[in-house]
């Protein structure tokens, strides 16, 4: 049989993201309780799902990026973490550098499943910045 | 053929993943679990197999 299933990516490892932070630049830092942002909710976005305005600023984990003076949070919710930040001008993230985040988190996420399934990996880059990665059972 | 799992990782992270050349019921069962450790499945296709199918020889004694 042949199938394709396309997958939201929802953050589930830690040590994936650890990973990710450091082939990228990032710094992660565990157990950090609260993440850098603006400090006052204006209402000029939506509240990401389960966050009360409370909430934001408050994580248990966070990410500093080099050069930006806001940080990423990442808090639990359901059987992952949300990322959340503020992505205000003048603190210096951006949606292109959360994505990219995201992008090294899946890459570094798919790798460490597939070390534990004994499958060897071969990473490419892809069309439009994707990145390619083929599994392939060792032995297989 | 031997089986192989391919992962496309869009520019905002989401995968599509693709299985191929695993036998039977053993090409969900490479996915699945690493559909479990990724997110969320928001998609799942069967796609085309492709059969190899040999022809008879037909002998064209009279």
């Amino acid at each position: 049989m042949s199938h394709i299933t396309k997958i939201k990516t929802v953050i589930k490892s830690l040590s994936a993201v650890e990973a990710a932070c450091k082939k990228i630049g990032l710094h992660f830092i565990k157990g950090q309780k609260n993440y850098t942002w603006f400090g006052r909710w204006v209402g000029d976005s939506e509240l990401p799902e389960g966050v009360e305005i409370k909430d934001l600023g408050t994580c248990d984990h966070a990410i500093k990026v080099p050069g930006a003076s806001y940080e990423i949070g990442l808090r639990k919710h359901k059987d992952g973490y949300q990322v959340l930040y503020d992505s205000w001008g003048s603190g210096g993230l951006s949606k292109k550098k959360v994505n990219k985040f995201q992008q090294a988190y899946s890459v570094e996420a798919v790798k460490e499943q597939a070390k534990k399934k004994g499958m060897r990996v071969t990473e490419k880059k892809g069309k439009n910045d994707s990145i390619q990665l083929e599994l392939v059972p060792i032995g297989g | 053929m031997q089986g192989k799992i391919l992962v496309d990782i869009d520019r905002e992270g989401n995968m599509t993943v693709h299985a191929s050349g695993f036998p039977g019921k053993k090409c969900e069962d490479a996915t699945k679990a690493l559909e479990k450790a990724l997110g969320l499945a928001i998609d799942k296709k069967k796609t085309k197999e492709f059969y190899q199918i040999i022809a008879p020889f037909v002998s064209e004694r009279n």
